[in-house]
C-alpha cells in the first residue's frame, strides 16, 4: 500500500473513533473523566491518583517546579499539590501520561525513537506555550500547557500505527498527505477520545491551519509560536524535508514594549522546570 | 505583481520589488525570505499598503522611476501615497516582517542582508513617527503573509523547505 493510501486508512479509522490507547493509560483517562464531573472532590482524585505512581510523581514534580512554586516551598502530599497546581494543570498532566505512553505503542525500535524525539519536542512546546500564554498572548496558561501537551497526538498515533505500513515513515516526501489533511483528521479524532476542551480543539485548528495572527493573541497563536520557537522540532517535519536542519531559532517579536528574546531569557528557568516536570 | 479575484475579496500578490497601496476588500499577500515587508494601515480610513524590498538602497542614486526592490525607494512610495490621500505618516500603524537569514534557500547571500533590511525599515518608521505595533523578524526560512486592508489584520505562516515548492510548516500546502 502506498503512503497516501495508508495515511488515508489510518485517518479513516481514527475518524470512525477506532482509536487504540495503551491499556495502562486507563487510570489517566479515569482521572480525566473524574475532572469532567462537576461533583469531583479532591479526596476522590487523590485516591485515584495514588493508584497511578507515574501521574502522582508528575503532580508533585509540577507543584514543586519553579513555574508553580516560585517561593521554593516544597510540597510532599498529593492533596496540597493538586490545590497548588489546580484542576486545569492536573488535566494537562493526565493528558501527558496518555500521550507519553502512546510513545511506546510501536513495536518498531526506529519508530519508538522517532516517538521519543517527538515527546522531547512536545515538552518544549508545552512549556513554551504556558510561558507565551502568560507573557505574550494573555491566554490561560494552563489551557496553553494542555494544548502544548496534546498538540502532536495525531503524530503519536500515526507513529504507533506505522509498523503496519512498511516504509510509511521512511520516504522523503511520503508524508505529503499527512501535512495536508491527514494530521488534522487523526488529531481531531484522538482529541475527541481524550475529551479535550473545546478551546483546545479550536486552538489545534489554528495550528493545523498554520496562520499566526500578528500580533499573536489567541490560544492557537500561542501554539503556533511555541511550535516555531521550540529548539527541538518535530521529527516528522524533518522526515518530510521541512526541517530547520538543527539551526537555532532567532526569531524576534515585538510585544508591547518588550521583545520576545528578553521574555525568553528572563523565563528560561521557568520553562526548564516545566520540562523537567514532564520528563 | 498579480491580482487574483476572489468571491469575498481581491488578492494582490506582491513579488520582490512590488508595492501596493489601496483600500476596500483587498488582501495583499507575499512570500518573504531575507526581504522585508512593511504593512502600513490607517485605522480610521481603513486604507494602507505594503512593500517588499530586497535591499536597503541602490549602490548609486538614480533619477529613474522609484524601484521597490530598494527600501529607501519603497519608503518614498509610501510617502507619496500618504500625501496623495491627504493623510499623515503618524496616522498609520506599522507591522514589519521578514529579514530571515535564508541560510538554505538563498545560499551565497550574506546572512546580514536580512538584519540590515530590518534595521533600515525600523529607521524609516522612527524617522516619520509611525508607530511599529507588531513585528516578526529574523529566524531562518520563509514567511507567507496576508494583509487584509479592510481590517488591518496580518496573518503569517512559516513555510519551510527549499526551492520554489513552498510548504507551510503546519497545515495545508501553499505555493508561493
Amino acid at each position: 500500500m502506498d503512503a497516501p493510501s495508508a495515511l488515508e486508512r489510518i485517518a479513516a479509522d481514527a475518524a470512525r473513533g477506532d482509536i487504540v490507547f495503551p491499556t495502562h493509560t486507563d487510570i489517566a483517562l479515569r482521572v480525566q473523566r473524574q475532572l469532567d464531573d462537576p461533583d469531583c472532590s479532591s479526596e476522590s482524585l487523590v485516591k485515584l491518583l495514588a493508584a497511578e505512581p507515574l501521574l502522582s510523581a508528575r503532580v508533585l514534580s509540577l507543584a514543586n517546579s519553579t513555574a508553580y512554586n516560585p517561593g521554593g516551598r516544597s510540597i510532599a502530599d498529593l492533596k496540597n499539590a493538586i490545590a497548588r497546581i489546580g484542576y486545569a494543570a492536573l488535566r494537562a498532566l493526565t493528558a501527558s501520561i496518555v500521550v507519553r505512553q502512546m510513545q511506546g505503542m510501536s513495536g518498531n525500535p526506529a519508530h519508538r525513537a522517532i516517538a521519543a524525539r517527538l515527546w522531547e519536542h512536545t515538552t518544549h512546546v508545552a512549556s513554551l506555550a504556558r510561558l507565551l500564554a502568560r507573557r505574550v498572548t494573555r491566554q490561560n496558561p494552563d489551557a496553553a500547557f494542555f494544548a502544548g501537551i496534546v498538540h502532536e497526538v495525531g503524530s503519536f498515533y500515526l507513529i504507533s500505527r506505522a509498523a503496519a505500513y512498511p516504509g510509511l515513515l521512511e520516504g522523503d516526501h511520503t508524508l505529503e498527505a499527512w501535512c495536508g489533511d491527514g494530521e488534522a483528521l487523526v488529531g481531531r479524532a484522538v482529541l475527541k477520545a481524550l475529551d479535550a476542551p473545546a478551546s483546545v480543539a479550536d486552538a489545534m485548528e489554528v495550528l493545523w491551519g498554520g496562520y499566526l495572527a500578528m500580533p499573536p493573541s489567541s490560544l492557537g497563536d500561542t501554539l503556533l509560536l511555541a511550535n516555531e520557537l521550540a529548539p527541538v522540532e518535530s521529527p516528522l517535519d524533518a522526515l518530510e524535508s521541512m526541517s530547520r536542519k538543527g539551526m537555532p531559532v532567532e526569531l524576534e517579536l515585538l510585544i508591547n514594549d518588550e521583545t520576545l528574546t528578553s521574555i525568553l531569557a528572563e523565563s528560561a528557568d521557568e520553562v526548564q522546570s516545566l520540562r523537567q516536570a514532564l520528563a | 505583481m498579480k491580482t487574483i479575484p476572489n468571491a469575498d475579496f481581491e488578492t494582490v500578490v506582491l513579488h520582490a520589488g512590488d508595492f501596493y497601496f489601496g483600500g476596500g476588500r483587498t488582501r495583499i499577500s507575499t512570500l518573504l525570505g531575507s526581504c522585508v515587508s512593511i504593512a502600513l494601515w490607517h485605522p480610521r480610513l481603513r486604507i494602507g499598503g505594503m512593500c517588499h524590498y530586497m535591499m536597503e538602497a541602490r549602490p548609486r542614486p538614480s533619477d529613474e522611476t522609484l524601484d521597490g526592490r530598494y527600501g529607501s525607494e519603497a519608503f518614498l512610495m509610501f510617502l507619496q501615497h500618504i500625501t496623495r490621500t491627504a493623510t499623515q505618516p503618524g496616522d498609520y500603524q506599522a507591522k514589519l516582517f521578514g529579514g530571515g537569514n535564508m541560510f538554505n534557500a538563498e545560499r551565497g547571500k550574506s546572512p546580514e542582508i536580512g538584519a540590515r533590511n530590518i534595521e533600515c525599515g525600523k529607521q524609516f518608521l522612527a524617522d516619520h513617527n509611525i508607530p511599529l505595533i507588531s513585528s516578526h523578524v529574523g529566524g531562518s526560512g520563509r514567511r507567507k503573509l496576508h494583509f487584509d486592508l479592510w481590517t488591518g489584520d496580518v496573518w503569517l505562516a512559516f513555510p519551510e523547505g527549499e526551492g520554489a515548492h513552498v510548504h507551510t510548516h503546519r497545515g495545508k500546502r501553499d505555493h508561493g
